[in-house]
């Protein structure tokens, strides 16, 4: 650990109420340590109160709107702020910025398309749009929007899209079904927010006839690793450290486990040795790209699924997720964590994790979701709701999924 | 080396986000805090600066440190700069 390092946790370990308790429950001495895994690990369950993982100093900051807020997204089932300051916020962005225009030559300026959620957005609307970005509501992508969503995309000429992979695997569809050409002005396609599989990316290459990059994050630290041209994911090391546990204890580089990130940058909610509940492997060897930054692997991540329609057709998850997300948006968070399970081609089993003094809201909640359903196809099923207090566990692999369809 | 100071100033001033864009100095500023930088920003910057003075920012690390305040940026172009004029001593 180097000292920068160390300076960061003894700071993050003295003045954010969790580690302090942290400390004296397990006797740490901050002057004594020398690598990160003498400190404990932490999970998102145990990260529950917001105030108790934000750091002393900032806690005005936080009160007086001062603090950056980025929403981890619907992804993962479950929902956090994650609060930053100005300055550690960019700093953590920078790296992404760089590997961007060094690798690929993609500037901020150019023009890119992307997909975003309701939360992610702050608010309703189907189109975002500003000088060199044009964004699309990813909660209704059936063919009527397809047909608004692409018109759009060759109007506006990006050089470069940011995409789920599942978003990716749509618009590859879509353009095989209606004989939809590749979009010439684009030249280079990250994929983020999912696994992005072999079979996804040769999909997205072969219709966008362009370079697909893939980028590992999550909205608790920005960028964690990235593609370089050799196909190597490179861990961002000025932004976090990555190590691979089982068991709770560290594995060889080139083994497989259970992946833990700790922050460098944002000292506001410092999260350190956090379990994200991937599974991966910091690689051995070498890249010869250039960059010096160790090499990882994620081979257990995001999934997201398809909900299989009475007429056959898909429609993707996230529009049940933007149900969620507009429950929370009117009620503040209300839901903790969620996972929906399609039993039938029209009934879906909704299980919420609220507070316990939030049980009282569940007619309200249910009335919310249903009613922001944009999807037609999703309007006449049946939505039945199971209500938790304790958030719902890793599956026995590993990972959350939070859409799990049990037909087709 | 007081013109590449000169131009270092100018280009960190042409994408500040600050309302008055002539200070005195900017000695001793940060170039987030206390000059309205994002990381766009801070990439136009630095591109900027690797064309203006035919420059290569290597190693991400150091980069990120540097660019943290206005002196450290200057400090860092100007050792670039000269190690680049150095090349061609003969």
């Amino acid at each position: 650990m180097n000292l920068s390092d160390k300076e960061f946790i003894k700071r993050a370990y003295s003045s954010v109420p969790m580690y302090v308790e942290l400390t004296g429950d397990l006797d740490i001495n901050l002057d004594n340590i020398t690598e990160i895994k003498e400190l404990p690990t932490i999970t998102k369950e145990e990260v529950v109160k917001q105030d108790s993982i934000i750091a002393a100093d900032s806690i005005p900051l936080l009160y007086g709107n001062k603090l950056i807020v980025k929403k981890t997204s619907g992804s993962t089932g479950k929902y956090m702020d994650v609060f930053w300051k100005n300055k550690d916020y960019v700093k953590s962005m920078l790296p992404l910025w760089l590997m961007r225009k060094r690798m690929y030559n993609i500037s901020p300026d150019d023009r890119m398309c992307f997909f975003y959620t309701m939360m992610e957005m702050g608010k309703e609307q189907d189109t975002y749009m500003n000088k060199s970005q044009l964004g699309f509501s990813k909660s209704r992508l059936d063919d009527e929007n397809l047909h608004r969503v692409y018109k759009k995309m060759k109007e506006f000429e990006p050089k470069w899209l940011l995409l789920q992979p599942s978003i990716g695997a749509l618009l590859c569809e879509y353009m095989d079904k209606y004989n939809e050409k590749a979009i010439e002005s684009i030249e280079y396609i990250e994929m983020s927010g999912e696994i992005l599989s072999e079979s996804v990316r040769a999909e997205v290459e072969r219709h966008f006839r362009c370079n697909v990059v893939n980028q590992y994050g999550a909205n608790e630290f920005n960028s964690i690793a990235y593609e370089c041209p050799n196909g190597n994911m490179h861990i961002m090391e000025s932004n976090v450290i990555v190590e691979v546990l089982k068991d709770g204890k560290g594995v060889e580089d080139g083994t497989e486990g259970e992946v833990y990130i700790s922050t460098r940058t944002n000292s506001a909610m410092p999260l350190i040795r956090y379990r994200i509940g991937d599974i991966g492997k910091i690689c051995t060897g070498k890249c010869d790209c250039g960059c010096e930054w160790k090499m990882f692997e994620l081979t257990s991540g995001r999934v997201s699924d398809y909900i299989l329609c009475a007429d056959g057709s898909r429609v993707t998850s996230y529009t049940l997720v933007r149900a969620i997300e507009s429950v929370n948006y009117i009620y503040e968070n209300v839901i903790r964590q969620f996972r929906i399970i399609q039993k039938n081609i029209e009934e879906f089993h909704i299980i919420l994790v609220v507070d316990e003094d939030d049980l009282d809201m569940c007619d309200v909640i249910e009335r919310v979701f249903k009613e922001s359903i944009m999807e037609t196809r999703l309007a006449g099923v049946d939505y039945t709701f199971e209500y938790k207090t304790r958030l719902i566990p890793n599956d026995e692999n590993g990972k959350f999924a939070y859409f799990k369809r049990l037909v087709g | 080396m007081d013109e590449v100071v000169k131009k270092i100033r100018e280009l960190v001033l042409k994408n500040a986000e600050i309302e008055d864009n002539n200070p005195d100095s900017l000695s001793g500023m940060k170039l987030v805090d206390d000059l309205g930088y994002d990381s766009i920003g801070l990439i136009h910057l630095i591109c900027e600066i690797e064309e203006e003075f035919d420059i290569n920012f290597d190693g991400l690390d150091e980069l990120i440190e540097e660019f943290e305040s206005y002196d450290s940026l200057v400090n860092l172009v100007i050792r670039l700069v000269k190690g680049n004029s150095n090349e061609f001593v003969r």
